[in-house]
């Protein structure tokens, strides 16, 4: 069997990278909204260099996975949810992560093209986005139980949760306690609940055949 | 006053994009290190580099190593 190649690993590094860049753009957003007195035009002009930079990112991992001959992945495992043969579920959780990200980033740059309401809730899809984004690279990611990779995820989903408390949830708390304290205990409870998920399942040994390798890939190095 | 604004803008831009390469770089290494273990990572890295630049002088590491001329091979000796 053909052993990984280069581009194998080069699909993981800059599918890590993009969750990274994602998190971080997410996390400027979520300062630009809750804090919009401070710094905005640095603040928003990041946000949006950033998510770009996601973009650069996630065309390298995409690129990378369909060159890769190890997987044999094709446009249709990149463009179509759940019909992968690698991973299928986990997989596609990926593609709608990268439709929800592309469809909020036409919609708002270079100008806003929908009503200022209607754009900000296409804008809130985004943490849905983030979720399955993570979900897909705990699910499908090779390096889950590498500890450099586990300790990327864990900064990432830490500094997302708090900047989401003590920003998002704080800055509402005054006018909607009821309606702040809720989102907060989904924000802790949806946390833990993938943290339960991820010991139970991805960082189990097994995961692999679990997940839906094909089987002539499990025999890889 | 917007000027230094987009040059700081411009830097953190910057700044973003080397350190987004640089952890990929660090990544791409570690993940294939660990898998396939230094020296066949190195040797997978420069099969790839001598398919992709034939003229390059790049040897595939899965090549058999060539034959030595005949009389330069280690002699061993026995204990005196």
């Amino acid at each position: 069997m053909t052993p990984p190649s280069p581009l194998w690993f080069l699909d993981r590094s800059a599918g890590e990278v993009t969750l990274v860049l994602l998190t971080v753009a997410m996390v400027l957003g979520i300062v630009r909204a809750g804090m919009p007195a401070f710094r905005p035009f640095l603040v928003e002009g990041a946000h949006v260099n950033i998510s770009l930079l996601v973009l650069l990112f996630a065309a390298l991992h995409l690129l990378a996975a369909i060159l890769d001959p190890f997987t044999k992945l094709g446009l249709a495992d990149m463009l179509v949810p759940f019909v992968s043969a690698y991973r299928g579920v986990w997989m596609g959780l990926g593609v709608v992560s990268a439709y929800l990200f592309v469809a909020t980033i036409l919609l708002s740059w270079p100008a806003r093209r929908l009503p200022r309401a209607t754009w900000l809730w296409v804008h809130r899809t985004m943490y849905g986005a983030w979720v399955l984004a993570l979900l897909h690279s705990l699910g499908t990611g090779s390096d889950v139980r590498n500890a450099v990779f586990l300790l990327l995820n864990l900064l990432v989903v830490a500094v997302t949760l708090v900047a989401f408390l003590a920003v998002r949830v704080a800055e509402g708390y005054g006018s909607r306690p009821r309606w702040s304290a809720l989102l907060a205990a989904v924000g802790v409870l949806l946390v833990l609940g993938i943290g339960v998920w991820a010991a139970a399942g991805p960082l189990q040994p097994g995961w692999a055949r679990s997940s839906g390798t094909p089987v002539n890939l499990l025999r890889s190095p | 006053m917007r000027d230094g604004h987009s040059a700081t803008l411009r830097r953190i831009t910057v700044m973003t994009a080397a350190a987004a390469a640089a952890l990929n770089a660090v990544l791409f290494l570690q993940a294939g290190v660990q898998q396939l273990g230094p020296g066949d990572f190195q040797g997978a890295v420069v099969s790839a580099l001598a398919g992709l630049f034939p003229g390059s002088g790049l040897q595939p590491a899965n090549h058999p190593p060539s034959p030595s001329p005949p009389g330069t091979g280690i002699v061993t000796t026995g204990g005196s």
